[in-house]
């Protein structure tokens, strides 16, 4: 029984250090990999505590393994825009003017009342006043009210709401992302001459954004 | 400590305490079924000289059951070593038949936990 206590203790500290390197992502919403490595932390670690035979190391290297695994790949999803995207899908528009994508709803397997269940958590009873609605990579349901629906703020007594959309990231890491050219009306040539107009190459680019009036917001790589 | 380092580091001592696992539990239970061949063969002619080694590999299991429990089940190495004290038992009983085999029986556990080290295809899959 002492031998079980003190396991316990040592995989306890072994795991609580693990997922503290492996760093707050994997203690908030997790992505699909981060879901897989945490139950198979919780499997691997519960292992050497039942089963008193087996040596901790059987334990402790696949931890030392996952943990390694899940920051290397991590660190390629900073690097690769395409492997993010394999790794973590990317965010769908289920509602685009109070308009549901049935398509997109079937592709996620995710059904009607899903998302209004969804919306409803978002204090969103009509979808008419919803002007976008995401899922995220996560399964969680971003929403976007129309501009008369929103919320009013202290700046916004005096002129009314303007409807500029909602901002797309349309350059993410110097890489054209094409997949949100339809929500904010845009192409590659206009994307290509807005960056040429600010005096800037794409691949200095962390993060351009546009909406769906073309304002346009870029936030520069840091050296 | 940046997380790229800890994880390369991670990564390098795993492969390490793998690489070394095998060749640590290869080597010892190679060199301890070899050693319980050579005790066969001397049984046939010398049961004296056959419990004096039969001791020695006693200790010698001794000291490596410590390091061989980082890799390996406890109750295989402990099997090991109720074998090589039957065996021991035997000989001072002058009872050569169950000597041989328990004898037989040592070489299989030892088998067992040096097949299970080996890195095949059959074992990864």
């Amino acid at each position: 029984m002492t031998t079980i206590a003190i396991r316990i203790f040592i995989v306890y500290c072994l795991v609580a250090v693990f997922i503290r390197i492996m760093g707050k992502r994997q203690l908030g919403e997790l992505q699909p990999g981060e879901l897989v490595i945490t139950i198979l932390i919780s499997e691997i670690a519960a292992a050497p505590i039942t089963d008193v035979d087996k040596p901790l190391l059987h334990s402790i290297i696949p931890l030392m393994l996952l943990v390694s695994f899940e920051i290397i790949s991590s660190l390629f999803t900073l690097i690769s825009v395409k492997f993010r995207t394999v790794t973590e899908g990317n965010p769908v528009t289920v509602i685009r003017n109070g308009e549901l994508q049935q398509k997109q709803i079937k592709k996620l397997r995710f059904t009607i009342n899903d998302i209004l269940a969804a919306l409803r958590q978002k204090d969103v009873f009509d979808i008419e006043d919803v002007e976008f609605a995401i899922i995220e990579t996560n399964g969680t349901l971003s929403v976007l009210l129309k501009p008369d629906k929103r919320n009013s703020t202290p700046s916004s007594y005096d002129k009314p709401e303007k409807d500029n959309g909602m901002p797309c990231p349309v350059i993410i890491d110097g890489k054209i992302i094409t997949n949100n050219f339809k929500d904010c009306f845009t192409d590659n040539n206009e994307i290509e001459s807005a960056v040429k107009r600010k005096n800037i190459t794409k691949e200095k680019i962390a993060l351009m954004t546009m909406d769906k009036n073309k304002n346009i917001n870029i936030i520069e790589k840091e050296d | 400590m940046s997380r790229r380092i800890i994880a390369v580091t991670f990564l390098i001592a795993s492969i390490f305490l793998c690489i070394f696992a095998s060749y640590k539990v290869q080597k010892v239970c190679n060199t301890a079924t070899e050693k319980v061949e050579n005790i066969i063969k001397v049984s046939e002619t010398d049961l004296q000289d056959a419990q004096a080694q039969t001791e020695k590999i006693y200790e010698y299991w001794q000291q490596n059951s410590a390091i061989l429990r980082l890799f390996v089940g406890t109750e295989k190495i402990l099997n090991v070593k109720l074998s090589i004290y039957e065996m021991l038992f035997l000989l001072e009983q002058n009872n050569v038949e169950d000597f041989l085999e328990e004898a037989a029986n040592c070489k299989r556990s030892l088998h067992h936990i040096s097949e299970f080290e080996k890195l095949t295809l059959n074992a990864v899959l």
